[in-house]
């Protein structure tokens, strides 16, 4: 069974007719021939499928694409921030395989939360990295927050 | 290990140094490039002029290499190419690389032949010689062009950031603008290379090639290669020493997207139209397997089986003096007993081929580590000649021995034959566990004669287990003792001061296939070793660095690294950590490292890991540190959580959440100190690895006083 589904990929309009269960991952990498987004276990465990829906970070493997359905999608392909020159000048990814879901996590956590502590960046990066990028990605997601710092908020307290 | 030389003539002449042969005064033919496969290396049909195998200079003066090994997060994409810009004179934003075609001119000996492989950290120890014969011969017939069109003596012209200079005439040309002439140049006799006091770019750390393409998603993997109207193709395969008994593939064609069911002796295939339709069309079939013998087997078999093994004598591989004499005259013999599981190299990209057959060709395009293997037996299962397989290497999403293995690239090419067109194989994540290649399950005996100091006069090991080595060889070498070595390496780099040694191994015979994973056989053994050692030390209440320092005196390497590293990790102020020490040669290279861990209820939380290392030159060094880094994370894995488990002759573990790989929060803090050496550069990708088990069994006694042989450990359930 098929149905129509139209949502927005890397801010393109994206209009696909399949079944809808169809996992998003499979619609990014075999419909969109987008290949950024990578496929390590199918059932959501490791994160190498980690794109952003509506800002937030999702495992696409176990994302049904209907559920997409006129919302914002971001994979890897979309990104234009200061997170992959810093992910670039740090040399976080050894075979980079699980690279574009870290980066999309980091993402998604920066924006969220524009200082994230250590313990903040334990929660939201459970992405697996069997080449053991971890105290790289650590410190390219710390960085990368001092670049894109927001401005103050209003003091609090203020009378 | 002593890695063979390739000569430099030989190399020049593409031959890997296996015949001796007259001089020739024209450069061979070399393999045709397949192109770039990356995704991110130079547009369009390469240019300019090959000299000799490694090595095409383009007119504009960039240069490409011929990458002979296969790039899986180790770095060699760039510190090989490095070599050659060192020798060559450019500059480093010159450099393309591009995989090497499979062929005979890109083998390297290994301790099972020559090949064309990318494992036991061999990839400098290969070629580090030739590549930089390779970038000096050329530089040689650049400045030689040059000096003939200048008509200047040779000795008087440099190369530096790509530009031959004649400082006298103050004349200079890029290297570019004399390609063509340098082409036509005879093969130079003599190539001086440079002593590695005047390296410039060896020593140092350029950006990696592959970084930025691997931080946009654009580094191409196996599962990313497309071909014009691909195919897509999954599976399910028989289990160990099983076949395919029935199938019902019903509901499996009826599912949307799917072409065939194709049905082996030893796996069912779907092909698809889609990845995603040919997962779920292997899922929808109903096969009937026929379970082959020992159907029962479970891991409580599998250990027994071992535990007897080191019972029997075995095959003795290492004997220094008497140590069987002297252990039965001892007076005070410590023995202990040790045990470590299944493991599958779990990496991130599962197993996957493209595959083409067509009348002319068969072509592959496979995140391989082997493509010898790869061709030789694709050739096989399609009736060709190996001339007429082409096998591309693409990047390898984690390598750690898996992709050394040609199962999943021969399933490849047998769905391509009756596939119409190219058809990529994709396994699902339960196969990949399921189906693997182990590391295999290994028990160590070891017994020690203590004199009146409490240090190990002789000393006695046993280990059993599966040879993972075995179906690498013929039937007719598999019971031929160097083709065991893997299983006793560790004991053998030994550089302590033991008297009396004798090191044996008894093979186990067991249905679960086992293969290589990073640190092949020094995995099971630094911890059986280091391990033991500290309990020694232990039993004659010495510090366990003090106790190793004073057996090291005729191992200077060792004694310089252990010395450094118990001050990096302020070993004598321990502060209230808990700390503990393993030291391990593997690949020529040295590690020592220690552990600082703490118990959170029954959970090790490892805080801190130092280390230090000695792999002689270091042609990368952030690059070597990382990779150490990455292989206490890959260690770690196995000293806390993962193990494969057996039931019913099936592996229990079907994904990451019975396969609790290290996380984020769960990783180290890292310090790593290299210490150079004269030394000539030793292996470097592995040797992260196996210290991490005993340093953080060894910390775990310190802090708690229990002593755990196994893995993965676990506190306070003995």
């Amino acid at each position: 069974m098929v149905q129509t589904i139209q949502f927005t990929l890397n801010g393109q309009t994206r209009t696909v007719r399949l079944d809808p269960e169809t996992p998003l991952l499979w619609v990014l990498r075999d419909a969109l021939g987008l290949r950024g987004t990578k496929f390590g276990c199918g059932a959501g465990h490791c994160g190498a499928c980690t794109v952003r829906l509506d800002g937030a970070a999702v495992r696409s493997c176990v994302l049904p694409v209907g559920a997409v359905q006129g919302k914002s999608v971001q994979s890897i392909e979309g990104v234009e921030h200061p997170i992959t020159r810093v992910w670039t000048e740090d040399e976080v990814p050894q075979c980079g395989y699980c690279q574009s879901g870290q980066i999309m996590a980091a993402l998604a956590l920066i924006e969220a939360n524009p200082a994230p502590s250590d313990a903040d960046i334990d929660a939201a990066m459970q992405n697996l990295c069997r080449c053991g990028t971890y105290n790289r990605i650590r410190r390219a997601i710390r960085r990368t927050a001092t670049l894109v710092e927001p401005s103050d908020p209003e003091p609090q307290g203020a009378p | 290990m002593t890695v063979r030389n390739v000569s430099r003539r030989a190399v020049l002449l593409g031959l890997g140094g296996l015949v001796l042969v007259p001089v020739v005064t024209c450069w061979p033919e070399p393999p045709p490039s397949d192109g770039p496969t990356f995704g991110w290396t130079a547009d369009g049909a390469p240019s300019g002029h090959m000299f000799g195998v490694f090595l095409r200079v383009a007119t504009d003066g960039s240069i490409t290499v011929r990458l002979p090994s296969t790039e899986m997060g180790q770095g060699i994409v760039t510190s090989l190419p490095m070599l050659v810009a060192e020798e060559l004179g450019i500059a480093w934003k010159q450099v393309r690389v591009e995989p090497a075609p499979t062929h005979a001119a890109y083998r390297r000996w290994t301790p099972i032949g020559a090949m064309q492989v990318t494992g036991s950290s061999l990839s400098i120890r290969s070629f580090f010689e030739p590549m930089r014969q390779a970038g000096a011969a050329a530089r040689t017939l650049l400045i030689q062009a040059a000096a003939d069109r200048w008509g200047v003596p040779t000795a008087a012209c440099t190369v530096a950031s790509g530009i031959v200079h004649h400082a006298e005439s103050s004349r200079s040309l890029p290297i570019g603008e004399l390609v063509e002439a340098a082409a036509e140049l005879p093969v130079p006799d003599d190539v001086p290379l440079k002593p590695p006091s005047e390296f410039r770019l060896v020593g140092t750390d350029p950006r990696r090639l592959d970084t930025e393409a691997k931080c946009t998603g654009a580094a191409v993997f196996g599962i990313d290669v497309h071909r014009p109207g691909m195919r897509y193709a999954s599976l399910r395969q028989a289990p160990f020493g099983g076949a395919v008994a029935a199938v019902d593939d019903a509901a499996a064609r009826a599912a949307s997207g799917v072409l065939d069911v194709l049905v082996f002796e030893d796996f069912v295939a779907v092909v698809a139209e889609s990845t995603w339709q040919a997962l779920r069309g292997v899922e929808l079939l109903d096969i009937t397997w026929d379970a082959g013998d020992d159907s029962t087997l479970d891991d409580a078999a599998i250990r027994e089986r071992i535990v007897a093994a080191l019972d029997e004598p075995g095959r003795t591989h290492h004997v220094h003096g008497d140590a069987l004499d002297a252990l039965a005259d001892a007076e005070t013999v410590v023995e202990a007993a040790y045990f470590v599981p299944y493991l599958d190299q779990a990496g991130m990209e599962p197993l996957c081929c493209t595959a083409e057959v067509r009348d002319d060709r068969v072509e592959l395009w496979a995140p391989t580590q082997t493509q010898t293997e790869t061709q030789k037996y694709a050739a096989r299962a399609s009736g060709r000649s190996k001339d007429d397989v082409h096998v591309h290497t693409t990047f390898v999403g984690g390598g750690f021995g898996r992709r050394v293995e040609w199962d999943f690239t021969t399933q490849a090419v047998r769905v391509a034959m009756q596939v119409d067109g190219p058809v990529q194989l994709v396994w699902s994540r339960p196969e990949v566990f399921g189906h693997g290649f182990y590391r295999p399950a290994v028990g160590g005996r070891l017994r020690a004669a203590i004199d009146e100091q409490g240090y190990p006069r002789a000393l006695s090991v046993r280990v059993a287990g599966t040879n993972l080595a075995r179906h690498y060889l013929p039937r007719l070498l598999q019971g031929v003792p160097p083709a065991e070595k893997v299983m006793v390496e560790g004991f053998d780099t030994y550089p302590y001061r033991t008297e009396h040694r004798h090191i044996a191994f008894r093979h186990v015979g067991l249905p679960v296939p086992t293969g290589f994973m990073r640190s092949a056989g020094f995995g099971h053994n630094a911890f059986f070793r280091e391990c033991f050692l500290d309990e020694l030390a232990h039993r004659a209440d010495l510090d366990p660095v003090d106790y190793r320092l004073a057996m090291l005196a005729e191992s200077p390497r060792s004694h310089r690294l252990l010395a450094r590293v118990a001050e990096l990790a302020s070993w004598d102020a321990p502060a209230g950590r808990f700390l503990g020490v393993a030291l391990q040669e593997s690949y020529d290279s040295i590690v020592a490292m220690i552990a600082s861990v703490r118990l959170q209820g029954r959970a090790i939380v490892v805080d801190d890991v130092y280390a230090t290392v000695d792999c002689g030159i270091a042609i990368h060094p952030d690059n070597v540190r990382y990779q150490v880094e990455g292989g206490i994370a890959f260690g770690l894995c196995s000293t806390l959580h993962t193990q494969i488990n057996i039931a019913n002759k099936r592996v229990v573990q079907t994904n990451f959440h019975q396969y609790p790989l290290v996380r984020m929060s769960q990783m180290p803090r890292v310090h790593i100190e290299l210490l150079s050496s004269d030394s000539p550069p030793g292996g470097v990708g592995e040797i992260g690895v196996s210290p991490v088990a005993p340093a953080v069994a060894n910390a775990l006694f310190a802090a708690t006083g229990e002593r755990l042989r196994e893995l993965p450990l676990r506190p306070g359930l003995a």
